[in-house]
């Protein structure tokens, strides 16, 4: 199982980097953003809570996620570790997957303990004040954090794809932010333009260029189902949910393939 | 030559001294005149989106955090800031409970009805379950539009969305389409009712002088029935004053005041520029 192998190796790197630490500071600044914005929400102080605490993580795991991907693939390269890691038997293939599964491992666990923190959190504020309208942290919360994990790898995968073929790690942070800011906005850009055409001239032109994205990129934003947990009605899932799936699902394996072949076919100097 | 090897440094040094010599300059030209800042800064919704992650969620709850915590400052609501800022919330995230509630009670009650009437509108459509937001967008389209057709749809919507009172909001609608409703009367009722039930002092004192505005327009209505009954309509506010019924016109709290408008007196709205009153 040679995957395995690198599997255990890529875990213990990331130890070595110091992840736990990382991961803990996420959680603390999650758990301190939930618990402070609950007292800015006058009526609604759990559902403030709820919001603000999948705000943070979808704008935290992200810069871990860069981070991981530096330091299992672009050091790599960087400190010629391939010359002992990409010795003859073993195939640069099995090398990335293996990595990027723990990646995606390391990824799930913090998901988990963020989840687990925020129902314990929201369940503790919702039991100060009771809301007319009740989060939803059932099966409704699990559907959202499915949803948001798909994101989370899309962006994995693609931060794996730039760590193969960018020759500087910072434009693996760079390339990253800068599509996760265009992919979650254009969706909603288009949207608010087709009510609000005073804010640019010629609101149409621009809301078609935008829209011209939606072949290229894929929409995260429309993957951001946290409303069926803000206010708990079943009826905010959108009803072409398994062609979202989908269709991001296959951005991610598309990426991915992309980031196996450029390995296959990178020249080290 | 040992020198050659400071010409750098000294090199620096000019450079330095340049440096500060024209800042200095730049610091003694006057200023140029700042141009007298209108309003606070509200940044359009797709900007905005964009500022935060792509995350209209976060945009919408920090917008709201911020309209809450400042634009109350020194116990009089900063309206031409709320305006703006609350419909841009309302565009980002309808379906927020804090920004409804908060235009109904700053907006529509201090002057900028259409304005707080069109987030409810948009709270309304959102939030498909609650009955709140249908309630009082029907309402204000009664009480301060004169739409009753539209009120009692509202209403309606509300009585279908209704868990204990949908007889409530049916016997509204009823009392509405007969017009035989004194609706000052029930307008105070449910202001005081919703300023006993806010539990932050701030936003208590706030709906305080609404109730008191209220007041004022009840006392006025009640006098103004008193002197039709004896001497005909009503040509200006202070003839009420003159015919003995009133000590003084009452004072508005927000000081926006009171005006008759086609025989009815009614309270008066707040000058938007641009957005003044059609009818």
């Amino acid at each position: 199982m040679p995957i395995f192998r690198d599997f255990l190796t890529a875990l213990r790197l990331a130890l070595k980097a110091n992840f736990a630490w990382m991961a803990a500071g996420v959680l603390l600044v999650v758990a301190l953003a939930t618990l402070l914005s609950a007292y800015f929400g006058g009526r609604q102080p759990a559902t403030v809570a709820l919001d603000v605490g999948f705000s943070t993580i979808r704008l935290l795991v992200p810069l871990l996620i860069v981070l991981l991907a530096q330091e299992l693939l672009s050091r790599e390269f960087d400190k010629r570790y391939y010359l002992n890691s990409l010795t003859y038997p073993r195939g640069r293939r099995g090398l990335l997957l293996g990595r990027f599964a723990a990646l995606l491992a390391m990824l799930l666990g913090l998901l988990l303990a963020l989840g687990l923190l925020q129902v314990v959190l929201v369940g503790f504020i919702g039991g100060v004040y009771p809301q007319a309208t009740p989060v939803a942290m059932g099966q409704p919360y699990l559907i959202v954090t499915a949803f948001m994990a798909l994101d989370l790898l899309v962006l994995a995968a693609l931060a794996t794809l730039l760590a193969v073929v960018a020759s500087t790690p910072s434009f693996v942070l760079l390339g990253t932010f800068g599509f996760m800011l265009v992919a979650r906005s254009y969706g909603a850009i288009v949207e608010l333009l087709s009510r609000d055409a005073g804010l640019v001239g010629n609101a149409e032109g621009y809301r078609a260029s935008l829209g011209v994205l939606g072949y290229l990129l894929p929409d995260l934003g429309a993957l951001d189902l946290r409303m069926l947990a803000l206010y708990g009605q079943p009826e905010f899932l959108p009803a072409d949910w398994p062609w979202l799936l989908l269709s991001n699902l296959a951005y991610a394996f598309t990426l991915l393939a992309l980031a196996v072949w450029a390995l296959q076919r990178k020249r080290f100097a | 030559m040992p020198s050659h090897r400071y010409w750098p440094l000294l090199l620096a040094l000019l450079g330095f001294a340049v440096f500060s010599a024209a800042s200095q300059w730049r610091a003694h030209t006057p200023a140029p005149e700042v141009p007298v800042i209108e309003g606070r800064v509200v940044i359009a919704a797709p900007v905005l989106l964009v500022l935060f992650g792509g995350d209209r969620f976060l945009a919408a709850s920090l917008e709201t955090m911020r309209l809450a915590a400042t634009g109350v400052d020194w116990g009089q609501a900063d309206t031409g800031y709320l305006i703006r800022a609350q419909q841009v919330v309302a565009e980002l995230n309808p379906c927020h409970e804090d920004n409804y509630y908060l235009a109904n009670g700053l907006l529509t009650w201090g002057g900028a009805d259409r304005e707080g009437t069109e987030v409810l509108r948009r709270a309304m459509h959102c939030r498909f379950w609650d009955e709140l937001p249908a309630f009082f967008y029907g309402f204000n389209q009664a009480f301060f539009n004169k739409d009753i057709a539209e009120a009692s749809r509202a209403l309606e919507l509300a009585a279908q969305r209704a868990t204990g009172n949908a007889a409530g909001f049916r016997k509204m609608a009823v009392m509405l389409q007969a017009e035989t409703f004194a609706d000052e009367k029930l307008a105070l009722d449910y202001l005081i009712q919703q300023r006993d039930a806010a539990s932050d002092p701030k936003l208590r004192g706030m709906l305080d002088k609404r109730v008191a505005r209220l007041q004022g327009l009840v006392t006025l209505r009640e006098a103004q029935r008193r002197f039709e009954a004896k001497n005909g309509a009503l040509a200006r506010l202070e003839q009420l004053v003159e015919a003995g019924l009133l000590p003084a016109l009452p004072e508005d709290p927000l000081r926006l005041g009171y005006e008759l408008r086609e025989g009815r007196i009614i309270l008066k709205k707040m000058k938007i520029a641009g957005m003044e009153d059609q009818s």
